[in-house]
């Protein structure tokens, strides 16, 4: 009687060892997260890897065996997962951030940005107006948050807030900067994240930020204090203001890819634009951070009114070169693969 | 029972998002080889599992951070304090980040559930979808959170809060609301998180006979009986679906399986009315799992036979 041999079992006996030696690779890969293969299994890794593919597209074909089936499946995933796995280390991953996917994702959505800074600025404007027109305007856009400051206030009494830093020590403005970091980058990271619904919060929020400041500074401006207010604000404020602009053209980008996918369907749009839009908004913490620095140390030690306007608009033409310096366009994504 | 039952049952039609062995969903994935990979997607509850263990981490990192902060406020005041703030913020926000970016798509939480973050298009995943998916945790844990344990001040009371708790719970809810339980982080990064369990490579049935025992490795494979014989004409009846079902019964190895497959082998003898000189007596385990395994090789080899030809036929009712 003649025994009967398949095509199946015998493809697997051919095949077998490379699965095996590939699992084993793997296996290795999988225990350690750093380099755990010499440099000859590094080279053998994507031939094998390719031979487990092609073994699972074979197997799909002519075998029916279902766990053979099932292990090349799961095979290919696990060595997949190895191989298409962010793989940069975190220092690389940091220098190709800031030398380049940063700035060109910034470009890459500067139209929803320059959207986001315009919303602020007309906000602001109208902030100005209506309290010029009529202080009671104040306690609607700012309330009673800002540290007692309000129209029954003496000029004198809101002259000392812009200079009175200087007299804490070392420590408390250092943590009157963290704190003020932690909590800008709070808002600008729900600006961002908020594009999510539809964008609508984050225009919400944009327009009370520039409603808040324009009504703050007719307040200064209505006493004749607007040039030295500006200093205050314009010290940490260039960079901060930035920060959150880049969040809310980044909340506004993924809106915009949303509600408008265009030719592609909107999961792909969505995912498209917001890896994009969440680069800005990762850098944007970065910028606050050296914003609450400026904001909590600098603000609080140099209380003249020109050197506060030279570093802030010194601050404000380094974001700007940064920014728009290099090459158009987002090269194919750019975080730290090949 | 419950294969036997499978067996005799009508195969179902397969869905887009067919069950894995595991029972967990699945989807594909194209990769940049351009082969299709079937990945199995991770539960819901599953997924929430790895997320709550993950919480308990950062939470025990933020109190060791507290205790330790207090004590150092009394040598370093301020700066103490500046320090806390500022790595509790970062804790928060690139745990999770951190982790996934360094160990491959994977948490602590994820690693022990045996959990992994995928691009969802099947390219590499890449470090920008990674921070990506989880900055946008502000907004469904974070944010939620916060409103629920607002203090009732003005404006915030009653249909207000209504209002913001349901709006809030769309976002926050929304793996319950799409069929890959992608929650907002993974639609806005393009990424979606599978199970990655370890699959081992069993033995062919083909060309080593199952013990009566199970599939447990026998030291010296035996080959595979062929006292038994079919006919052409007695391999017409059945398709691939049940041809997997009886792979996995004779994989078996639990207490019932014998009688499983005693069933089993009655219904197939009687379906394709085999008959034999010999008298072979099913009651014994022996002879059934000798006579089903001879029959799965047969019904094997000629099903991937007729598949050479491009005719897969996937169930017993597919007459192709």
């Amino acid at each position: 009687m003649k025994r009967t041999t398949l095509k199946s079992s015998q493809f697997r006996k051919e095949r077998e060892a490379s699965w095996r030696e590939l699992d084993a690779l793997v296996a290795r890969m999988e225990q350690k997260s750093g380099v755990a293969l010499g440099p000859s299994e590094l080279m053998r890794l994507p031939t094998l890897y390719r031979a487990a593919l092609s073994s699972l597209s074979v197997a799909r074909a002519i075998s029916l065996d279902r766990s053979l089936l099932g292990y090349l499946e799961n095979l290919a995933n696990r060595a997949y997962f190895q191989i298409y796995g962010p793989r940069a280390s975190l220092g690389e991953v940091l220098g190709e951030f800031f030398g380049r996917s940063w700035p060109a994702a910034v470009r890459a959505i500067g139209r929803p940005i320059l959207l986001s800074i315009a919303v602020t600025v007309l906000a602001a404007l109208a902030g100005y107006w209506l309290t010029m027109a009529d202080p009671e305007w104040f306690y609607t856009l700012v309330g009673d948050t800002a540290q007692g400051r309000t129209p029954a206030s003496s000029t004198e009494s809101l002259r000392e807030v812009l200079y009175d830093g200087g007299k804490e020590d070392g420590g408390a403005l250092t943590a009157f900067s963290s704190f003020l970091f932690v909590h800008n980058s709070r808002i600008a990271l729900l600006c961002f994240a908020l594009g999510i619904a539809l964008g609508a919060p984050t225009l919400l929020l944009l327009v009370s930020n520039g409603l808040l400041m324009g009504s703050f500074f007719a307040l200064y401006a209505s006493r004749g204090l607007g040039f030295e207010l500006g200093g205050w604000l314009i010290i940490h404020g260039g960079t901060e203001l930035l920060a959150v602009a880049l969040c809310g053209g980044a909340g506004l980008a993924i809106a915009d890819a949303f509600l408008f996918p265009g030719q592609k369907t909107r999961l792909q749009s969505l995912a498209e634009r917001g890896r994009v839009a969440g680069l800005v908004a990762l850098g944007a913490v970065v910028m606050l951070a050296i914003a609450g620095i400026l904001e909590g140390i600098g603000r609080q030690v140099i209380t003249d009114d020109f050197v506060r306007y030279g570093i802030g608009l010194a601050m404000l033409a380094l974001w700007s070169l940064y920014f728009l310096s290099g090459r158009r366009g987002l090269p194919e994504d750019g975080s730290g693969h090949d | 029972m419950t294969d036997a039952r499978l067996y005799a049952a009508t195969a179902r039609t397969s869905t887009q998002l067919e069950r894995a062995d595991s029972g967990r969903r699945q989807t594909t994935v194209l990769t940049p080889e351009g082969v299709e990979l079937r990945v199995e997607m991770a539960e819901r509850g599953e997924r929430a599992g790895a997320f709550l263990i993950d919480a308990l981490f950062v939470v025990g990192a933020v109190l060791v951070l507290v205790f330790g902060t207090i004590y150092l406020m009394t040598v370093l005041e301020g700066y103490a304090l500046a320090f806390g703030l500022v790595v509790f913020f970062l804790l928060r926000t690139f745990y999770f980040s951190f982790f996934e970016l360094i160990w491959r798509g994977r948490t602590p939480g994820k690693r022990l559930l045996g959990l992994r973050v995928i691009d969802r298009a099947g390219g590499p995943l890449r470090p920008s979808s990674v921070v990506v998916r989880n900055l946008v945790r502000e907004v469904e844990v974070f944010l939620p959170l916060s409103v629920l344990m607002m203090p009732d001040v003005v404006g915030n009371a009653g249909l207000v809060r209504l209002c913001m708790t349901i709006w809030i719970g769309i976002f926050a809810l929304m793996p319950l609301f799409n069929r890959q339980g992608l929650r907002i982080g993974d639609m806005v990064a393009g990424t979606l998180v599978v199970a990655s369990p370890k699959a081992a490579l069993l033995p062919d049935l083909v060309d080593s006979a199952v013990s009566p025992v199970g599939a447990a490795p026998a030291l010296r494979p035996q080959p595979v009986s062929n006292r038994f014989t079919f006919e052409p004409n007695q391999l017409e009846h059945y398709g691939i679906y049940e041809l997997q079902t009886l792979e996995a019964v004779l994989r078996r190895s639990d207490v019932h399986a014998s009688q499983t497959r005693r069933e089993i082998a009655d219904r197939i003898r009687k379906k394709i009315d085999w008959t034999s000189d010999a008298d072979w007596n099913f009651k014994y385990d022996g002879i059934v799992v000798e006579f089903l395994q001879a029959f799965y090789v047969a019904q094997r080899a000629h099903l991937e036979r007729k598949m050479l030809f491009g005719k897969r036929r996937r169930d017993k009712h597919d007459k192709s």
